[in-house]
């Protein structure tokens, strides 16, 4: 075996001594050149360190989506489902349902596959939620982009259906990955209500959600823009949707770690519990 | 209104309406910066903590 192969192994080998599901695989091809097998961009990312620019190792990364899925395309069998962080099923990553569209297969262990969302969300789920789709269906990548409204769409009816449509689930559970009709998380909410309303795909995280839009700040944020800010004294993130009426008073809702379900509350209130982040706009406000 | 970049030393100019507890990113390193004064501006590196 070739002696960069051989480290290449043991790292792997160290890897899956840390996680039940390190899939990653090395292997030498006839050209003499190593080939490298990983699940993630920060595992690709931690390999090219190891590797310090050695040039005959070729690194495939199964999230990317350049890369053919190994398992092909799925969709799911059931209205709703959820995704779990490692193939036992145990810890919740996050539910998912119909309108999140085809899937990636990675991989497959324990009767369970691990499968990639269209916005690049990775969780396992047991086989049988799931049924095998022609490839010629595709599969989208996340792409955040700005929203273009019609000559016929006011931006304030739009706004108008997101916060009615945040508003419908008023009074369900938070739970920590948490996006169907049963139970929600703060990212969860907002994700769900942008895709479902106006067929924007943000990132599953309210860290990632952060990272998009247009910038705004707290004295012209109006209804429809998301807030985010850090739950109490930690930097735990939360986000939730701004709402401002005709008198200016404003709310936010969102799904509250502090009151465990999702709630509307007035702005004050909020920031006795979150301290601020920032604001960050998707819908324009029009003139 | 300037800083450096706790992580890399970059000079960051940061928005004049910039707010107290918003996060930025260093132009050069990446890095997210917690916004810990606005005056005089200062800036500290953003650890997230996990939920």
């Amino acid at each position: 075996m070739d002696p960069l192969q051989a480290e290449i192994q043991q790292l792997l080998a160290d890897w899956a001594q840390q996680s039940e599901d390190s899939l990653a695989r090395v292997w030498q091809e006839s050209d003499a050149g190593i080939h490298v097998e990983v699940v993630t961009a920060r595992q690709e990312k931690a390999l090219r360190e190891f590797l310090q620019g050695a040039s005959n190792v070729s690194i495939h990364i199964l999230s990317s989506p350049e890369e053919p899925p190994p398992h092909g395309f799925f969709e799911l069998q059931e209205p709703e489902a959820s995704l779990f962080t490692t193939s036992s099923l145990k810890k919740l990553t996050t539910d998912f349902d119909t309108n999140d569209g085809v899937m990636r297969g990675l991989a497959r262990k324990n009767g369970n596959t691990l499968i990639q969302l269209w916005d690049g969300t990775l969780g396992w789920i047991q086989e049988d939620q799931i049924s095998s789709v022609g490839s010629e269906l595709g599969w989208t990548a996340l792409k955040t982009h700005d929203i273009s409204l019609s000559a016929q769409t006011q931006p304030a009816t739009v706004i108008a259906g997101i916060l009615k449509r945040a508003r419908s689930y008023i009074g369900l559970p938070y739970v920590l990955g948490g996006r169907s009709n049963e139970r929600m998380d703060c990212s969860g909410l907002t994700s769900r209500v942008m895709r479902d309303e106006v067929g924007l795909v943000l990132p599953r995280h309210s860290t990632d959600q952060r990272r998009c839009g247009e910038r705004v700040t707290q004295a012209h944020m109006g209804s429809g823009d998301l807030l985010f800010a850090r739950l109490g004294k930690t930097n735990v993130p939360h986000v939730g949707f701004v709402v401002q009426d005709s008198r200016g008073e404003t709310t936010v809702i969102h799904a509250s770690q502090r009151a465990q379900a999702v709630i509307e509350e007035p702005l004050d209130a909020f920031f006795k519990g979150y301290r601020f982040m920032g604001v960050r706009r998707f819908i324009p406000q029009g003139k | 209104m300037k800083a450096s970049c706790p992580e890399c030393g970059n000079s960051i100019e940061a928005p004049s309406d910039v707010e107290l507890g918003e996060i930025i990113s260093c132009g050069n390193c990446a890095a997210e910066l917690d916004v810990v004064s606005v005056e005089p501006f200062e800036l500290m590196v953003f650890d997230e903590d996990e939920k």
